[in-house]
């Protein structure tokens, strides 16, 4: 870079003529600085100090803003579809902004039957998740301290091992034995049955002393899978399969005291009177039988009624809203 | 007569624990609601503080956190902590934890805490990461600062996690939320 303040005028020129409004994403190339997009809403190029400013401390904001932008090819959250979707329900909202493989733009694709074939499916899981999440947090509880859609874990002796959670709930149990609190999993058997299962929680790095009793902090992952009741039994396997896989995967992971696998009910049973009878019973009893460090079982089932019929129509509620947009 | 002289002991230590706990003003335990009636009398509220070198805030109700992109400041049941103006006052506190209590920008004279080990808060959407920063870093006593439940991005967390880790403090981030 030759003359830093050059660049700078340009830079502060640029910002300052685009419509902060717009949709239409922001790219700037300063000479030196890697290429930065802006299509926040919420940018603001007053933040900006440009008196005082110079050529690191630029850098620096330029890093700062690149890493608070939405992914490019998703809308911003004033645009139309994206607000009415918001409306709609903030949880599929949510589900959807974060989703690795679709957006709030490819399920406007979808009901303009622009998505290449895949996106119906697709959208379908996002809002199974939403849908989901509502269902938890809808139903109160005094352990429950937070959740989170779309969480990130990481372990914390090996930062480099990390895994994604559809749904990640937190909660917080009074000691009762010695290095011990006991946490409730609210799961159900393989016919739909609520059972909830006690726990041991141990101590960990989340545990805190509150005066004379010790707190403890355990969490619940939980992996949505929406199909079809109507599939046929090889895919519903297929997804079942997949989800129980990416459920132990979870349930194993360091500070996560149980995963559980969130399942239409009415495709597991399907599922389960299908020709997979065996194998999913086999299945089943394996996760049964997969013990975590206390002894206890750590990978549930849990079926949800309607889960699927609720969630196309959801699909078809948004599909009115938006596809003419 | 063993159990009845082992039950009496236990009863005088616990007792005597309980005492020495609560002369020395070393733990303070609250909803954040009943925390805001405590502050509508601010100066019986600082008597009472004053010499407290654990405070402990929660709110009580359970937090949503939708997902990163959504682009909410707060999650759902989310509250902004305001009242740093008494906290501040608080120079002997050794541990301050915020639960699931959002912060935006901490004031310049939190720096003031030089006493401060232990630290736990979330940070809103919007917080400015460097002033934020900046401050945190004043903090010289800092060892532990919890974040868990903060709404940034990966790479904001990282980035705190990274320059605080150079003075030695430890960050404690392993439940965040994902972001692109």
């Amino acid at each position: 870079m030759e003359n830093p303040s050059t660049d700078f005028i340009a830079f502060k020129k640029i910002f300052l003529e685009h419509d902060i409004e717009s949709t239409i994403p922001l790219e700037l190339n300063v000479n030196g600085l890697d290429p930065i997009i802006i299509n926040n809403g919420d940018f603001n190029p007053e933040n900006l100090d440009f008196t005082n400013a110079y050529f690191e401390q630029l850098n620096e904001y330029t890093k700062y803003y690149a890493f608070s932008n939405p992914p490019i090819d998703d809308y911003p959250d004033n645009h139309p579809v994206s607000m009415i979707i918001k409306n709609f329900n903030q949880y599929i909202y949510s589900a959807f902004r974060q989703s690795n493989n679709t957006s709030i733009r490819h399920l406007h694709l979808t009901t303009k039957g622009l998505d290449g074939g895949d996106g119906y499916r697709k959208a379908i899981g996002a809002i199974g998740e939403g849908i989901f999440a509502k269902r938890v947090a809808s139903i109160p509880s005094i352990s429950m301290a937070r959740m989170l859609a779309n969480a990130k874990m990481i372990d914390n002796f090996n930062p480099t091992n990390q895994i994604y959670v559809d749904l990640l709930t937190e909660h917080k149990y009074t000691e009762v034995e010695n290095g011990y609190s006991f946490m409730i999993v609210n799961h159900t058997d393989r016919f739909g049955n609520p059972i909830a299962q006690k726990l041991k929680l141990r101590r960990n790095s989340l545990s805190r002393n509150m005066g004379f009793s010790i707190i403890n902090t355990g969490f619940i992952a939980y992996e949505v899978k929406t199909y079809n009741p109507s599939n046929t039994a090889s895919n519903l396997w297929g997804g079942f399969k997949e989800g129980i896989e990416q459920t132990i995967e979870r349930a194993f992971f360091r500070n996560v005291t149980a995963g559980v696998l969130v399942f239409d009910k009415t495709s597991f049973t399907n599922l389960y009177n299908s020709s997979y009878h065996s194998q999913v019973e086999a299945l089943l009893n394996r996760i049964k039988s997969m013990r975590n460090s206390n002894g206890d079982q750590a990978v549930f089932l849990k079926l949800e009624e309607n889960l699927w019929i609720e969630s196309n129509n959801a699909f078809y509620s948004i599909k009115d809203k938006i596809e003419n947009l | 007569m063993k159990i009845l002289f082992s039950i009496i002991c236990f009863t005088f230590n616990v007792t005597c624990m309980a005492q020495s706990n609560f002369q020395k003003n070393e733990f303070y335990y609250d909803t954040y609601d009943n925390f805001i009636d405590e502050l509508k009398n601010k100066n019986s509220f600082l008597e009472i503080l004053g010499k407290k070198k654990v405070i402990d805030i929660y709110n009580s109700k359970t937090v949503f956190h939708t997902s990163w992109n959504s682009g909410e400041d707060l999650p759902e049941n989310g509250i902004y902590f305001e009242h740093f103006n008494i906290i501040v006052e608080l120079k002997s506190l050794k541990e301050l934890r915020l639960e699931n209590l959002f912060v935006k920008n901490l004031p310049a004279n939190f720096i003031n805490l030089n006493q401060l080990i232990t630290l736990e808060l979330c940070f809103s959407r919007s917080a400015d990461v460097e002033k934020n920063l900046a401050i945190l870093k004043g903090l010289k006593l800092l060892k532990y600062l919890d974040l868990n439940g903060s709404r940034l991005s990966e790479k904001q967390r990282d980035y705190i996690r990274i320059e605080l880790s150079k003075q030695g403090v430890i960050v404690n981030d392993v439940v965040m939320l994902r972001s692109n």
